[in-house]
C-alpha cells in the first residue's frame, strides 16, 4: 500500500484542470473514482485495489519477483505502481491464475493461510472484473480495428465486382494475440495509406475498363498433337521425342532429365484473368495399386522467369479422366503438368543404347509419368460479370460507351449528367464502402469532387473514378467504426459479415441491420446460419486457421531434402486441405471441439493417406476417412500440417510444439521465456535425443515450473516428425551426411500433476476428461479474431457460459460460435 | 532531465510529451538552413544500415583479441585491405529484446519486445535520421530487402515500412525515364491525391467524435499518417518536375535463380552505391532473409535457414560458412565501391556510416546476445576491435547516439542507448 498512494496522486497530478479537483476532493474522501468521470486519461486512476492484495503480494510474492530479483522476469512492483492500467492486465492475470492454480508461491516456499488465499484471490478478481468493464464502459473493450489486408483486398473486390487478386499490393499485418484483426497491434503509417491508394487505384482503374469494355472471350480446346512441343516448326527436337502417337498423348516422365517436362507452350493465356481449365489425363505405370499423383503449375517456366502458381493437384489412373481447375493466370504464362510424388523412386533417363539422338524406351521399361490427352483452357468470369461491375460503378447512371473518344472534350455526352444523379450514385457507393447509411451532407465534398472534374469536362468515368478514389481513402471504409457500449445494427453486422465470410456485408444483412431487426436475436441467429452455409464461410475457414493453427506458417521453412526427401507440393497442399476441410466440418455439422484433440476420422487424399500409411482411398479426391488405431492419427493435433509447423525443418522441438499445443488448443498460457533465456541447441548427430537435451533444461528451477506444463504434450508428439511422419526412431545424417536411423523416440511424459503418459493416446485420454477447455480455447481466439481484442479477464465467466451452453451438442463448434455472437463480448465494443 | 526507462509501459501522448521536453528535438525549420549549406558544400553525411537475419558464426567472426592489433578472422579476411576503415564490435546486444527470429523487427528501434504480451515498436535509427534530414533528397530514405518481405525500417509510430525488394524496381525508381505524357499523369495523379487526403483527413476528425475516446490514438495516428502522405505527395510533385539524375549503368538484369542471394545483395549494393553518389538519398537499410533457399555456391548443398540450425554438425556449420564468407564479401565490395567515389578532399566511404548486424548472436540457437556488428566508414577512428563483455553485454544502441551526433543531431539517447559507444572515436570535421 505504501507503494500505491504517491503513485496515485501523482497520477492524478497529471489528470487536467476540473477533472483533477474532482479526483482528488473524492480521493480525499476515501472513495473509489467513479468510471464516468474520466474519457481516456484516467483509465489508470479508477477502480481501487484493496490493500490486502498489496499485502499479499508482499508477503508471498515479491521477495522474489521485484524490481531487484525479477525471478522468471516478473517484477510485481511495477504491477503495483500501476494496477489499473490495462498494459498490466494480462500480467494480473498470470498472477491470478498462479495462486489460484496453487503454483505460487513455490511448494517449496512459505505456503499462505488458505484463508489469505481465498481473499487474496476473491479481491484481485473483483478488481480486475472492475477495471475490465470500467473500460469497457467508457472506451471499449476493443478499439476500432481497421481492415486487414484480405479484408481490404475483399471488400475493394466486392465493391467494385471484381476479382483481380490485390494482396500482394499491400503490407502484410503484424499478428498480436494471434491475428491479424487485432486493433492494438495493427498499425497506420504513411507508407501504408500510400499502398492501398495505389492499389486501390489499380482496382478502380480495371473496375472502369471491366465495365466499359465487353468481356472477351477466349477459349482453346488443345488435343495431343498441339500440346507437344514444337521448335522451328519441327516436333520435339529441343527435347527428343515425345507424345504417344499409337495412345494420343503426351507424357511428362518422372525422370530427372525430363524431355517433355510438362511444360504446355500451347496454354499460354493472352490476358490477366481467371480460367477455367479442363485436363484429360491419365497415369502411366503408376505404381502398383495406387494413383498418381500429379501437379499443375501456372507461370512462364523458364530459367528467366521461375514464379509459379499453384493450380491443383490430379490424382491420375489408368484410365483417363478429366480433371478441373478455376485458376488466376497471368498474361503470357502457361500451364506445366508433371509427376508429384517424391515418395516415389526417380530415375535419370538414359539415352537410347541404338539411337543416340533418342532417349530410351521410358514406357517400356516401367517409369511413371502423368499423360495428358487434352487440354481446354477458358477466360471465364466466375463471380462477377461486366453487368455487375457496370451496376457497382455506375448504378443508375448511363456508363460511356466503349471505345469513346478521349476524355476531356468540353462537349462530352456526360457531361449532361445531372448533381442529382450524381449525387444519388455516390451515396449508394458510400453507402456500401462505409457499410452503414451516411446522410448527403456527409458526402458532399466527395461528389464536389466529382462534380468540380465534370465541370472541368472530364468525363464521367473519370469524375467517378476520383471520386471513388476518395472514399476507398476515408478512415470509414478503413476503420470498424464501433462507438462504446451495445453495437448498433449496422456495426453488428460488419462484425458479423468479417467474421464469418472475411468480407463485407452483403444486401440482405444491410437491409437487415437498416431496419434494426438483426438485433433481435432469432434474426442474428438465422443469419448466422445463412453466412456459415454459404461458400464464403471458407474464406472464414481458411483465414482462421491460418491463423489461430498458424498454417500460413507451412512455407516457413523446408524439410531437409537429406533427411525428408518424400516432401512434395502435392502432399503440403492436402496437408493444408486436411486441416480445413476437418475443422469447416466441424462447423457443418457441429462436430464436437475435442475433435480437435481425438477424432475418429480425417480429412484425406490419395497422396496425405499414403504419408499416413492408410490404405488407397477408394475415390479420388479429399475424402472423409475413418481411422483405426494403427494409423496413429486423430484430432488436429496430429494433422501433418501442424505438426510441420510446429518443426524447423530439419528437427521437431517439443518446446516449441508444446507451446503451440497450450496456446492454440488446450488454452494454458506461459509467459514468454525471460529475458537472456539461452534456447537449446538442436544437435542432429544422432548422439543425444532433445529429451536428453531439455533434461538439463529442466532441471533449474526457474525453468521448471513453466516447462513442466510445456514440455509433456511436446514430448508426446515426439513420435511425429518434421513433415508429420510417424516415426519410432529419428532420422540422423552420419559423418558424410547420409541418412541413417537414430536413436529411439520416447514419447513418454510426466505431466504437470505428476501423473505420467506413456504416449499421445494417454496424453489425449487425460486431456479430455476436461473437453471444456478444449472448448473455451477455441471461444477465445474465435472471440480475439471476431471482435479485434483478446477476451478480458472479466469474459472468462462469459465464455464459461457460452461454453455450458453448448454441452447439450457436446461442444459443437457451430453451437459455439452462435453462442459467442449473441455474447455481450461480440455485441458490445 | 527526465529519465525513464521503456521497459515500463507509457501512454504515447505522455512520451510525446517528456521527449519533446527533455531531449529538445531538433525542429526542420530550424534545421534547413544548416543543412542547405552542408549540402552546397557537396559532402553530406549518410547511414546505411545493413541486417541479415540470421547472423554470422561467432568463432568466424570475432577476434581473440581486443584493440587494434587483433588477428583477422575467416569473414574479416575479405575486409583485410579495408582493415583501417572498419570497427569490429562484440560482446554488444539490445537490452530487453529476446524472442529469436521476431527481434528482427528491433535490430535498428533496440525497443524492448519481451516485457509482455503485447509490443509496440518504435522509430527506426534511419527514420529518425530521415525525419529530421531527409528532405533535402528526393527520397528521404531508402527500404531494401533481399529475400525478405520485412525491413528493418520502423515509422515514428512504430509501423514497418514495407521494403523494395526488386532491383529492377528500384533502379526504376531511382533513375528510370518518365515520358512527359507520364510525367503529366504523375504530378495530375500526386496533386489529386493530396486533395483527396485533404477530405479524408476531416472524416477523421469528425469520425473521432463518433467512435470515442478510445479511439482517439487510432484515428490520431490515421490523421497523422494523412498529413504526412500528403507532405510527401507534395514533396514528390516538386520532385517529379524535376529530372531525375543520370546514370551510366543500365537497369539491373533480372536474376534467374532466386535463391542467388548474393546475386541479388550485389545489385542492391550497387543501386545503393549510385543512389548515395547521386545524392538521391542519404539514408539507406537493407534486410536480408534467412528463407531457405539454396544458395549457388561452391560447397553449399542445404538451404540456407537449415544451415544455420547447424546443430554443431561440422558439415552443415562448414556449408554455413561458405554463405556467411560470400555475404561478408560482397558486403566488402560496397565499401570498396564506396571509397572509390571522391567527394571533395573525402571519399563517400568517409562521409557514410555504414553497419552491418543481425539480430541473431547465434541463430542455431536463436540467441539474440552478442549480435554481430561490424561498423565501417563515417568519420571514425577506425582499425580496432572493440571488445564488451560477452557475457554482460553493452547496449548496442550506444552505438546508435555515436551516429546521430555524427549527423550532428543533438540525441544523447536512442531507445536503450545513453551515451555514445565508449571506444569509438570521431574524426573531427576539417
Amino acid at each position: 500500500m505504501t507503494r500505491f498512494k504517491p503513485t496515485v496522486l501523482s497520477l492524478i497530478a497529471k489528470l487536467d484542470g476540473p477533472i483533477r479537483l474532482w479526483v482528488l476532493a473524492l480521493h480525499g474522501l476515501g472513495w473509489s473514482m467513479p468510471a464516468f468521470a474520466f474519457q481516456q486519461t484516467a483509465i489508470a486512476a479508477s477502480p481501487r485495489i484493496l490493500p490486502s492484495v498489496p499485502a499479499f503480494l508482499e508477503e508471498h510474492c515479491t521477495k522474489c519477483h521485484d524490481t531487484d530479483s525479477q525471478k522468471g522476469g516478473l517484477d510485481l512492483t511495477t504491477l503495483l505502481d500501476a494496477p489499473n492500467s490495462p498494459e498490466n492486465l494480462h500480467r494480473w492475470e498470470y498472477v491470478f491464475d498462479r495462486v489460484l492454480s496453487a503454483e505460487m508461491p513455490p511448494p517449496k516456499k512459505k505456503q499462505p493461510a488458505e484463508s489469505d488465499r481465498q481473499s487474496f484471490l476473491r479481491e484481485l478478481r473483483e478488481h480486475l472484473i472492475a477495471v475490465c468493464l470500467d473500460q469497457k464502459k467508457t472506451v471499449g473493450r476493443v478499439q476500432s480495428r481497421r481492415l486487414t489486408r484480405a479484408e481490404f483486398e475483399r471488400s475493394l473486390q466486392e465493391l467494385l465486382a471484381i476479382q483481380i487478386p490485390l494482396l500482394d499490393g499491400l503490407p502484410e499485418d503484424p499478428l498480436t494475440d494471434g491475428f491479424s484483426t487485432v486493433a492494438k497491434g495493427q498499425q497506420i503509417s504513411p507508407n501504408q495509406l500510400s499502398s492501398q491508394l495505389n492499389v486501390i487505384d489499380e482496382a478502380l482503374t480495371l473496375a472502369f475498363q471491366q465495365a466499359i469494355n465487353p468481356p472477351v472471350h477466349w477459349k482453346k480446346n488443345l488435343s495431343w498433337e498441339e500440346l507437344r512441343r514444337h521448335v522451328n516448326g519441327s516436333v520435339g527436337q529441343a527435347r527428343g521425342p515425345e507424345g504417344r502417337p499409337t495412345q494420343g498423348d503426351v507424357v511428362s516422365w518422372n525422370t530427372f532429365n525430363n524431355e517433355f517436362y510438362g511444360r504446355m507452350d500451347a496454354t499460354k493465356v493472352p490476358a490477366d484473368g481467371w480460367y477455367r481449365i479442363r485436363l484429360r489425363a491419365l497415369a502411366v505405370n503408376p505404381p502398383r495399386g495406387e494413383r498418381l499423383s500429379a501437379s499443375v503449375f501456372s507461370g512462364k517456366h523458364v530459367s528467366t522467369a521461375p514464379e509459379r502458381r499453384w493450380v491443383g493437384a490430379i490424382e491420375a489412373e489408368e484410365q483417363p479422366a478429366d480433371f478441373e481447375f478455376t485458376s488466376w493466370m497471368k498474361a503470357g504464362e502457361l500451364l506445366r503438368v508433371q509427376v508429384c510424388d517424391d515418395s516415389l523412386p526417380k530415375k535419370r533417363a538414359q539415352r537410347h543404347p541404338q539411337n543416340r539422338e533418342a532417349i530410351e524406351d521410358l514406357d517400356g521399361l516401367g517409369h511413371a509419368g502423368i499423360a495428358v490427352q487434352s487440354v481446354e483452357i477458358e477466360r471465364v468470369y466466375p463471380e462477377f460479370s461486366a453487368a455487375d461491375t457496370r451496376t457497382a460503378l455506375f448504378g443508375e447512371l448511363s456508363p460511356p460507351a466503349a471505345k469513346q473518344p478521349p476524355a476531356g472534350g468540353g462537349n462530352s455526352p456526360q457531361a449532361a449528367t445531372s448533381k442529382r444523379d450524381l449525387e444519388t450514385q455516390v451515396l449508394a457507393f458510400a453507402n456500401r464502402a462505409f457499410r452503414r447509411p451516411v446522410s448527403k451532407a456527409e458526402i458532399e465534398s466527395f461528389v464536389d469532387l466529382a462534380a468540380s472534374k465534370l465541370a472541368a469536362g472530364a468525363s464521367l468515368n473519370t469524375a467517378l473514378q476520383s471520386t471513388y478514389r476518395g472514399l476507398l481513402m476515408s478512415p470509414r471504409f478503413l476503420y470498424l467504426e464501433e462507438a462504446p457500449g451495445a453495437l448498433d445494427a449496422h456495426a453488428v453486422a460488419s462484425r458479423l459479415s468479417f467474421f464469418l465470410w472475411g468480407g463485407p456485408p452483403d444486401a440482405s444483412l444491410r437491409r437487415l441491420a437498416d431496419s434494426g431487426k438483426l438485433l433481435e436475436t432469432k434474426v442474428l441467429l438465422e443469419q448466422v446460419q445463412r453466412l456459415l452455409d454459404h461458400p464464403n464461410a471458407n474464406r472464414f475457414v481458411q483465414l482462421f486457421t491460418n491463423q489461430w493453427l498458424k498454417l500460413g506458417e507451412i512455407d516457413a521453412t523446408n524439410p531437409d531434402e537429406k533427411l525428408y526427401p518424400e516432401f512434395d507440393d502435392v502432399l503440403k497442399t492436402a496437408m493444408l486441405e486436411e486441416t480445413r476441410h476437418f475443422f469447416a466440418d466441424l462447423i457443418r455439422r457441429n462436430r464436437s471441439a475435442s475433435n480437435l484433440v481425438d477424432s475418429n476420422h480425417t480429412f484425406l487424399s490419395h497422396r496425405l493417406a499414403k504419408h499416413y500409411g492408410v490404405p488407397p482411398l477408394p475415390e479420388p479426391g479429399v475424402r472423409e476417412v475413418p481411422l483405426r488405431p494403427e494409423f496413429h492419427r486423430g484430432g488436429v493435433i496430429t494433422h501433418a500440417s501442424v505438426l510441420k509447423i510446429t518443426a524447423n525443418g530439419t528437427t521437431t522441438s517439443p518446446v516449441l510444439r508444446g507451446v503451440w499445443m497450450l496456446e492454440r488448443i488446450t488454452g494454458q498460457r506461459v509467459p514468454p521465456p525471460p529475458p537472456g533465456t539461452p534456447a537449446i541447441e538442436p544437435d542432429i548427430r544422432g548422439a543425444k535425443t532433445i529429451r536428453e537435451q531439455l533434461d538439463k533444461h529442466r532441471s533449474q528451477e526457474s525453468c521448471a515450473s513453466c516447462h513442466a506444463k510445456i514440455d509433456p504434450p511436446g514430448f508426446a508428439l515426439e513420435n511425429y516428425d518434421v513433415i508429420g511422419g510417424w516415426r519410432e526412431k529419428y532420422r540422423a545424417v552420419n559423418e558424410k551426411g547420409v541418412r541413417k536411423d537414430g536413436l529411439p523416440v520416447d514419447a513418454s511424459a510426466v505431466l504437470h500433476d505428476g501423473q505420467q503418459v506413456r504416449n499421445l493416446q494417454e496424453w489425449k485420454k487425460n486431456l479430455l476428461t476436461r473437453p471444456e477447455w478444449i472448448a473455451q480455447n477455441l471461444v477465445h481466439h474465435l472471440a480475439t479474431y471476431a471482435t479485434g481484442a483478446a477476451p478480458s479477464f472479466a469474459d472468462r465467466e462469459c465464455i464459461e457460459a457460452i461454453v455450458a451452453s453448448a454441452k447439450v451438442s457436446d461442444y459443437g463448434v457451430r453451437s459455439l460460435i452462435e453462442g459467442l455472437v449473441q455474447s455481450p463480448i461480440f455485441l458490445h465494443k | 532531465m527526465a529519465t525513464f526507462t521503456f521497459q515500463k509501459h507509457i501512454p504515447r501522448r505522455t512520451f510525446l510529451q517528456t521527449t519533446a521536453l527533455s531531449v529538445a528535438l531538433p525542429f526542420l525549420e530550424s534545421m534547413c538552413p544548416a543543412l542547405s549549406k552542408a549540402a552546397q558544400l557537396g559532402s553530406p553525411r549518410r547511414f546505411v544500415g545493413v541486417s541479415n537475419e540470421l547472423g554470422f558464426y561467432a568463432p568466424h567472426l570475432f577476434p581473440e583479441e581486443a584493440g587494434s592489433k587483433y588477428e583477422l578472422t575467416r569473414y574479416l579476411q575479405p575486409l583485410a585491405d579495408l582493415r583501417e576503415q572498419f570497427t569490429v564490435v562484440s560482446g554488444v546486444s539490445h537490452p530487453g529484446v529476446s524472442r529469436g527470429h521476431v527481434s528482427d523487427v528491433c535490430i535498428l528501434t533496440a525497443t524492448p519486445n519481451n516485457s509482455g504480451s503485447y509490443f509496440r515498436n518504435g522509430v527506426s535509427l534511419d527514420q529518425l535520421m530521415a525525419r529530421d534530414l531527409g528532405q533535402e533528397t528526393r527520397f528521404r530514405s531508402l527500404t531494401l530487402s533481399v529475400a525478405a518481405d520485412m525491413s528493418t525500417s520502423f515509422t515514428p509510430l512504430g509501423a514497418m515500412i514495407a521494403p523494395e525488394s526488386s532491383p529492377a524496381r528500384l533502379f526504376a525508381r531511382l533513375f528510370g525515364k518518365e515520358t512527359p505524357q507520364a510525367q503529366r499523369e504523375t504530378i495530375e495523379r500526386l496533386r489529386e491525391g493530396r486533395t483527396i487526403l485533404d477530405v479524408v483527413g476531416e472524416e477523421a476528425k469528425s469520425m473521432q467524435k463518433r467512435v470515442g475516446a478510445g479511439d482517439r490514438d487510432k484515428l490520431d495516428a490515421f490523421f497523422t499518417s494523412v498529413r504526412e502522405l500528403e507532405r510527401s505527395l507534395s514533396a514528390d510533385e516538386q520532385w517529379a518536375l524535376k529530372p531525375k539524375p543520370q546514370v551510366g549503368a543500365e537497369a539491373p538484369k533480372p536474376i534467374v535463380n532466386r535463391a542467388d542471394f548474393i546475386g541479388f545483395e550485389n545489385q542492391m549494393y550497387e543501386l545503393m552505391a549510385l543512389a548515395l553518389e547521386t545524392d538521391s538519398t542519404r539514408f539507406i537499410t537493407l534486410h536480408i532473409g534467412g528463407g531457405n533457399a539454396k544458395l549457388p555456391l561452391e560447397g553449399v548443398e542445404e538451404g540456407y535457414h537449415n544451415l544455420s540450425h547447424h546443430g554443431q554438425d561440422p558439415t552443415k556449420v562448414a556449408q554455413l560458412a561458405v554463405v556467411e564468407q560470400a555475404q561478408m564479401s560482397a558486403w566488402g565490395d560496397f565499401l570498396r565501391r564506396l571509397q572509390r567515389v571522391q567527394e571533395g578532399t573525402h571519399t563517400l566511404l568517409e562521409q557514410t556510416m555504414v553497419m552491418l548486424t543481425s539480430n541473431l548472436g547465434n541463430a542455431s540457437s536463436h540467441d539474440t546476445r552478442n549480435m554481430p556488428v561490424v561498423f565501417a566508414g563515417g568519420g571514425f577512428r577506425h582499425g580496432q576491435h572493440l571488445a564488451f563483455d560477452r557475457n554482460n553485454n553493452h547496449p548496442l544502441a550506444n552505438l546508435y547516439v555515436s551516429m546521430l551526433q555524427r549527423l550532428g543531431l543533438p540525441y544523447d539517447r536512442f531507445a536503450t542507448g545513453t551515451s555514445p559507444l565508449p571506444g569509438l572515436e570521431m574524426i573531427p570535421s576539417a
